[in-house]
């Protein structure tokens, strides 16, 4: 490389908020809102100014600009941080990412997919030829670092060496560590949706990789739910979600009621009295892990078992509805369910809620009543009916947690106020329609229910503030999580298209590397770290009193207790960071 | 009765398609005689036929008469098979809308043209079938009470 070459590159170091246009450099993010310098990371000595709390992560992105000259090897390299009285954080906690470029009309080039840089190192240059963006001249880099947990607070620093060709530049790193850690719990739930065996469409058309091993090639995507490769993809859908901080949630059954696959109930025997539990084994082999938490070794939060899940109960299963309103149906729901209650309280499966949810709705034509989304309050009557069939049953699984969920939108209002809560104790509500009633959240919790309100995902051309605005208005809602509804709604082609521009894609399968894993993009990783920040102002609140974080949240970005119950509104991404100092200082004081 | 298998298992024998067309037009003959036409020309609750989305709105007794029924249906038969009930769309004769299904639902949320089989059917009072993307189908007229075609019964193999 020439001296005039060299000296057209550069190299930027800006903060998590923001996403750089692949061809002009721009930032996407802040076009209206601040100017680009805002995002810069660098002290004016040029170091990387970083701070945190333990058990947790902060992230920043370098951005290599190739100043219309071709680089072909783009190479980063951390060495450890020093800190206080000896401390070190290891290289090993920076996870290094290289960001995949999607294109969303009319926007252009946005990034969002993170590939580990050890997948694909010394094949990484400006442009990224595998990324298949013409005229690329920047190349957008992911940084993770973890805080181990056990990391005494005070100041670090080390180095990050960026290769560019060869030729090496040094970053100097400062990372602040705060005197608190974020738990490995979460006190917020951020509900990650998915239709079981949804994933499958992820791996479709990369069957033939070396890496995958014709996974599931020839099989239909049900029969590919009883494959190993399957299992593990589906697993690390589940793995990937944790370390996000959030919950994969996967119903297993279909709108007619039908079950993907013979793994995801226990194998039942025959019918009416005769009805019985014939064998457990595939059922505890494809769950166990994640109720027990096994599943979620070797993840930075560690084995915590699932918060929920879903149960295969529907309207035709484990009762045949052939049968529906005749004494067998009843024989046959009770029956299964108490072998349910005492399988789960043999196998101590008691830190998960089990949801009975009823996901049918009447457009699909298979059933008389609308399950999900009641328009019509008389569709509400199958609610009270499957709780006087399951009297005795769900209801005395002690320790075992058996609930009931509703999904409310356009009734909410009328349905927080009836009797539905003194027994449905999981609420998922539309988002708009929880605004019409904003008292609902607090007539609900004086019932013992929970309270997540719903939506989309954000999509690419959102403002990554979109992202942080779904935490914060749980938070300023009062309620207890957050949903969105499809989050792998893949398509053999999803790394390359979205018909939706990635509102219904949040992680990514890892098909065209010829693996199994399952990746977070830009939007997961600001949401984890959004997450993180979340529990700032639950320890604060503990710690000052309720309502203590959110009156400063609102201090920070000019809201009020309003401000939650309308629209996402133009929020500055980069706005996160005051409100995440905010929350860190008065926790310190 | 014994339930039906996981979906996923069962298959239709290997049959030509002009035999599997018999069996499937044998099984539509016997299940058409067990549908209530009257409950299926009453499916919507009152006021609300013809919605589309979330304004969809089944009157509840005769849908789980006429669920239940359809699900036995698709146990006639020693293969998978599916069944479905569809009405005449009564605001536009041309079309039929599947309103009640068993374990597939093969025409979608939306009405459908109906094809000449379907159309034979439900004037002539015919049994009929048709193949339609390498799939075949059976199709078997219900009456209300008074006579009246009012849809037909539909089975197919998915």
């Amino acid at each position: 490389m020439t001296r005039q070459a060299r000296s057209s590159l550069s190299l930027d170091v800006l903060s998590e908020w923001v996403r750089v246009d692949p061809v002009s450099g721009d930032v996407v993010d802040l076009a209206a809102l601040r100017v680009p310098g805002a995002a810069a990371l660098r002290d004016t000595d040029g170091a990387v100014r970083l701070a945190g709390a333990r058990n947790e992560y902060v992230s920043f992105q370098v951005i290599v600009r190739n100043g219309g000259r071709r680089i072909r090897d783009v190479r980063l390299s951390f060495g450890g941080l020093a800190g206080p009285s000896g401390a070190r954080i290891g290289r090993r906690e920076f996870e290094p990412h290289v960001q995949w470029y999607h294109h969303v009309e009319p926007h252009g080039w946005i990034p969002d997919a993170l590939v580990p840089l050890k997948w694909v190192e010394g094949s990484v240059g400006v442009p990224w030829r595998a990324a298949g963006v013409p005229k690329q001249t920047v190349q957008g880099f992911w940084i993770d670092l973890f805080v181990p947990p056990d990391s005494p607070p005070g100041p670090y620093q080390g180095q990050l060496l960026v290769a560019l060709d060869g030729e090496k530049q040094s970053l100097p790193i400062r990372l602040e560590v705060w005197p608190f850690a974020v738990p490995d719990e979460c006190s917020m739930v951020a509900d990650m949706n998915a239709y079981a065996p949804g994933i499958v469409r992820g791996w479709e058309g990369h069957e033939h990789s070396p890496g995958l091993l014709n996974a599931w090639k020839g099989l239909d995507s049900f029969d590919a739910c009883g494959t190993v490769a399957y299992r593990t993809a589906e697993r690390n859908t589940f793995r990937c979600a944790h370390d996000h901080r959030s919950l994969y949630h996967y119903l297993p059954y279909a709108h007619s009621g039908s079950i993907p696959h013979p793994s995801f109930i226990p194998e039942l025997a025959g019918e009416g009295k005769a009805i019985r539990v014939k064998s457990w084994a595939a059922f505890d082999q494809h769950f166990g892990g994640y109720l027990d938490g096994s599943a979620f070794k070797g993840t930075r939060r560690g084995p915590i078992p699932l918060p929920f899940m879903y149960t295969p109960q529907n309207f035709h299963w484990p009762a045949d509805f052939a049968k529906f309103g005749r004494k067998g149906y009843r024989t046959e729901w009770r029956r299964v369910g108490a072998k349910f209650v005492e399988h789960f309280r043999t196998k101590g499966w008691t830190r998960t809620r089990f949801e009975l949810f009823f996901n049918h709705k009447q457009r699909y034509k298979y059933f008389p009543w609308d399950g999900d989304e009641i328009k019509f309050l008389e569709d509400t009557d199958h609610m009270y009916l499957f709780r006087d069939l399951s009297a005795g049953v769900y209801d005395a699984a002690d320790p075992v947690q058996f609930i009931w969920r509703v999904d409310s939108s356009w009734v909410f209002p009328a349905h927080c106020r009836t009797d539905l809560g003194e027994f449905v104790k999981l609420w998922v509500v539309n988002s708009s329609y929880q605004a019409e009633a904003p008292d609902g959240v607090n007539l609900l919790h004086e019932r013992g229910c929970s309270v997540f309100h719903y939506g989309g995902a954000s999509p690419l051309d959102a403002p990554l503030s979109w992202v942080w605005l779904w935490p914060l208005r749980t938070l300023g809602r009062g309620n207890d999580g957050f949903t969105w509804w499809l989050t792998t709604g893949w398509s053999p082609d999803i790394w390359r298209r979205s018909h939706d521009n990635y509102a219904t894609c949040v992680f990514y399968p890892a098909s065209p590397w010829g693996r199994l894993d399952v990746l977070g993009g830009i939007r997961a990783k600001a949401l984890r770290n959004a997450m993180q920040t979340i529990e700032y102002a639950a320890l604060l609140d503990r710690k000052r009193g309720p309502g203590t974080a959110i009156a400063l949240v609102n201090q920070a970005l000019g809201t009020s207790d309003d401000s939650w119950w309308g629209e996402p509104f133009p929020a500055d991404p980069l706005s996160w960071e005051g409100v995440r100092r905010r929350l860190a200082s008065a926790l310190m004081a | 009765m014994t339930k039906e298998a996981p979906v996923h298992r069962l298959k239709p024998p290997a049959k030509t398609t002009r035999a599997l067309a018999a069996r499937l037009k044998e099984v539509a003959r016997i299940g058409a005689l067990f549908v209530e036409g009257d409950f299926l020309e009453e499916v919507f609750a009152s006021g609300r036929d013809w919605k589309s989305g979330d304004d969809i709105n089944f009157a509840h007794a005769p849908y789980i008469e006429l669920k239940r029924t359809v699900l036995r249906i698709e146990r006639i038969a020693d293969f998978r098979c599916f069944a479905t009930l569809a009405l005449i769309r009564r605001d536009d004769p041309a079309k039929a809308e599947a309103v009640v299904c068993g374990m597939r639902n093969p025409f979608g949320i939306a009405p459908v043209p109906m094809t000449p089989a379907m159309l034979r059917c439900v004037k002539k009072g015919e049994i009929t079938s048709e193949t339609e993307s390498g799939r075949v189908r059976a199709f078997a007229p219900i009456a209300n009470s008074d006579g009246e075609t009012v849809g037909f019964l539909m089975v197919h193999t998915g």
